[in-house]
């Protein structure tokens, strides 16, 4: 026989082989596939019995009513935050944060250690629902490179109990990449604790970088206005664009009277974008002087400064809309007053 | 004798090579396709992230020409999203002679405005008029001249104000996470330039209002031979070359993008129907040309479920535009073709598309033909013959039922026993008629283009 051909006779025979296999395994998988789901939802029921119970006979959480085949910390984070969402009545924080420190914890700090990333994931998301001081060491240790998912969850973790060094070690993540990177993790800020509010200012204070001056400003967006003593007026004024669009954001959130002539003087400035965060801002801040200043930018050359001038315009004075006719007469006042995309962006 | 000996020895080494290549696909497709799907599962047990909005403002551009049967329902899909306050919806209407522009315009009240859009990227058929949508400004309608899906695509850039965007296809519904997912495995690809999403098949499935009710197996075969073939592309396919970071082709129907780089390029090529591929290939290019650390990178989980054809005719009209447009953007960039400075790109994703993905139809056509005539003067040797047939069906076959297997165990998109049975039938059916169909489709198609034959501009397949 030909080489070639034999060779072909060996594949066919182990692509056959293959396709058998394959048909075997989705069936198995089909099958697995449904009794697990069915196993899961049975044993989450089971333990949600359990916990009823433990709340309406008002006892503590025992840990020997939940035997080894419940030891699963998805398992377990899900059943928690399932009932989360249904409201029960008020032991069930007691009765959680039993659960947690008794049973989930400990779960996790064995899982946390395992060198498979999957047992990390979940080990991690127990840390974002409660956190010890001698779990800190344990959450340090991940790394973004080599579990980002992880890493995630620790983030969370550090903010949501304010560890310093995970926060810090975040923010200066954050800033050392792209700013729509940046984007979706500086929102976890949102909510935090003072603790971790008290983290950032302090970190924004002592800092020289630019880069982690920026991410510290957009940061303290998400908390309530907090005063810092430093010189935002030095960012303002700064080359960077980042920066400077940042200090100007922060200084319209934390002080109105400062902020509303310095937001009216970069109305006139030559880079569109801090028009348009100088406009929003002071559309926010419900600043009616500066209306005769912001209807020079009705006829600015980019148009969602000049979209947003108009929607200012009409919301800051009650005759706003003849301003913008009188103006920009081309400009649909209808379309106007609405939200427009450069919100959503600024 | 000896000669018919080498060809069938070409043909089936043929075969190996690329068998070869799909199992190497596969197995790279595998770690992003499991953890993916973990991370989905991971998920549902971390609220702060399973409640995050979406994270960044996005615009989707709609291209549309005479679809008036599915643009609602894909606008409509956009705006079931998570986040859709923060998505921008442009829709450019490409010059149709249906009921679309008139249909989109009464449906969201339009109103014209007086916008200048920037002329950064060529647009080559006349804007006529820009409206934005009375009681929902995230919603702009761009009413053009006819000048095909890249021309559409180009005018909606041009209007784009956001650093990212999505394309999407008219007749295209998203998952009401599906923007979320992409933006989500954007922002955590370091340096994305582009994510790709995966497509599910529309045909067959039960929906309203753009949110798809019942996902179904659709009862015409072709359709659903069609949804085996879009489940193996997307599953491992795209995966698989996302993670040897040597993709040069996502579905245009639903890509995200970042706006800065394909404004960089010029944009979509406006001769090209195979759109989707061309950009991406170039972006390729501009990556190792430029040597800046970019990915391109791939989110399975990140579901829209798109229209095909449901006959031979629009499926040869469509696979024959696809197969012409994949090789003229080959061509375009052809210098990409073994060179060292495109790294994985030169050295195996364009030989492998070149001589595999847009090669086999020609090549296996030829194996046919000189079958024929071998079997015509008697000289045809049917144990070679058989083998080879047992080795290409035993390949395609065992892709299939490998890919319907990796979608039991993740990304089950098919739930039910029936909708599974179905797709099981299907890829082994597929093998069975359609397989064949599409190697002497795609064999004329390359023939045209060799003879200077170029896939018309307008029509959107």
């Amino acid at each position: 026989m030909h080489p070639v051909l034999k060779f072909g006779v060996e594949i066919a025979i182990a692509e056959a082989i293959i396709i058998v296999i394959l048909i075997i395994a989705s069936i198995v998988a089909s099958i697995l596939s449904y009794i697990s789901e069915n196993i899961e939802n049975k044993r989450m029921r089971k333990i949600e019995y359990i916990l009823l119970k433990l709340l309406q006979k008002h006892k503590k959480f025992n840990k020997k009513l939940f035997p080894k085949k419940f030891h699963n910390v998805r398992l377990l984070l899900k059943t928690i935050l399932a009932f989360d969402a249904q409201r029960p009545p008020h032991p069930w924080h007691e009765l959680r944060a039993e659960m947690l420190e008794q049973l989930v914890l400990p779960l996790a700090r064995k899982k946390i250690k395992s060198i498979s990333a999957i047992t990390q994931i979940y080990a991690t998301a127990a840390f974002v629902l409660k956190t010890d001081t001698k779990d800190v060491p344990s959450l340090e240790k991940i790394q973004y490179k080599k579990s980002p998912l992880a890493y995630l969850n620790c983030c969370i973790a550090g903010i949501n109990f304010g560890i310093k060094s995970i926060v810090i070690s975040l923010i200066k993540l954050l800033s050392s990449t792209s700013w729509l990177y940046q984007t979706g993790y500086s929102f976890l800020f949102h909510g935090a604790p003072k603790a971790t509010h008290h983290i950032v200012a302090e970190l924004l204070a002592q800092t020289e970088d630019v880069s982690i001056r920026a991410t510290c400003y957009d940061i303290m967006l998400q908390f309530p206005p907090i005063k810092i003593k430093i010189d935002v007026m030095r960012d303002i004024n700064s080359d960077d664009l980042t920066l400077k669009l940042s200090a100007l954001k922060y200084i319209a959130y934390v002080d109105r009277e400062a902020a509303i002539p310095l937001l009216i003087k970069q109305l006139a400035s030559d880079i569109y974008q801090v028009r348009l965060v100088s406009i929003h801002r002071l559309y926010l801040l419900d600043a009616k002087e500066a209306v005769q200043s912001i209807a020079q930018c009705l006829n600015d050359e980019d148009l969602s400064v000049r979209r947003s001038a108009a929607k200012a315009i009409i919301h800051l004075d009650k005759d706003g809309k003849e301003i913008v006719r009188s103006i920009a007469p081309d400009l649909n006042l209808e379309l106007a007053n609405m939200k427009y995309v450069a919100d959503m962006i600024w | 004798m000896q000669f018919i000996t080498g060809l069938y020895s070409f043909i089936m080494w043929y075969i190996i090579i690329l068998d070869l290549m799909y199992v190497l696909l596969l197995v790279a497709s595998l770690k992003s396709i499991f953890l993916g799907y973990i991370e989905s599962k991971v998920i549902e047990v971390v609220p702060t992230i399973r409640d995050l909005p979406l994270l960044h403002p996005v615009t989707v551009i709609i291209p549309v020409y005479n679809g008036e049967d599915l643009i609602l329902e894909s606008i409509y899909s956009v705006l079931n999203s998570k986040g859709h306050e923060k998505i921008n919806i442009t829709i450019v209407n490409d010059g149709s002679t249906d009921g679309t522009l008139q249909k989109v315009i009464e449906t969201f009240e339009m109103q014209e405005i007086n916008a200048r859009i920037t002329d950064r990227i060529s647009v080559v058929n006349k804007v006529k008029k820009i409206y934005l949508a009375k009681h929902n400004a995230n919603i702009m309608l761009i009413d053009k001249e006819n000048g095909g899906k890249s021309d559409a695509l180009n005018a909606g850039l041009n209007l784009c104000r956001t650093d990212l965007f999505v394309t999407l296809d008219h007749d295209t519904l998203v998952a009401p996470d599906a923007i979320f997912t992409l933006m989500y495995v954007f922002l955590r690809n370091k340096n994305a330039i582009a994510i790709g999403g995966s497509l599910s098949i529309l045909n067959g499935c039960k929906h309203k209002e753009g949110k798809i009710i019942e996902e179904r197996i659709s009862k015409n075969p072709l359709c659903a031979i069609q949804a085996v073939e879009y489940l193996r592309s997307f599953l491992f396919g795209r995966a698989g070359w996302a993670e040897l970071k040597g993709s040069l082709c996502y579905a245009g129907a639903f890509t995200l993008f970042d706006y800065n780089y394909v404004a960089e390029i010029g944009g979509f090529d406006y001769k090209n129907v195979a759109q989707d591929f061309e950009i991406i290939t170039h972006l390729q290019a501009l990556r190792s040309e430029k040597h800046f650390e970019s990915r391109l990178g791939f989110a399975p989980g990140a579901v829209a479920w798109t229209s095909v054809p449901d006959t031979l005719k629009d499926y040869w009209y469509q696979r024959t535009n696809w197969q012409m447009g994949s090789i003229h953007s080959l061509i375009l960039h052809k210098n990409i073709f073994f060179n060292p400075k495109y790294g994985v790109i030169g050295f195996i994703t364009y030989p492998f598309f070149l001589l595999g993905e847009i090669g086999c139809g020609f090549i296996i056509s030829i194996g046919y033909i000189i079958g024929a005539i071998c079997w015509g003067i008697d000289l045809v040797d049917y144990y070679w013959v058989s083998i080879i047939l047992l080795v290409s069906f035993g390949l395609s076959l065992s892709l299939s039922l490998a890919t319907f297997f990796l979608s039991l165990i993740t990304y089950s998109r098919y739930k039910g026993f029936k909708a599974k049975l179905g797709l099981f039938f299907a890829a082994i059916l597929e093998n069975f008629g359609l397989r064949q169909f599409l190697v002497v489709c795609e064999a004329i198609a390359t023939v045209r283009y060799m003879f200077g034959q170029r896939p018309p501009i307008v029509p959107y397949a």
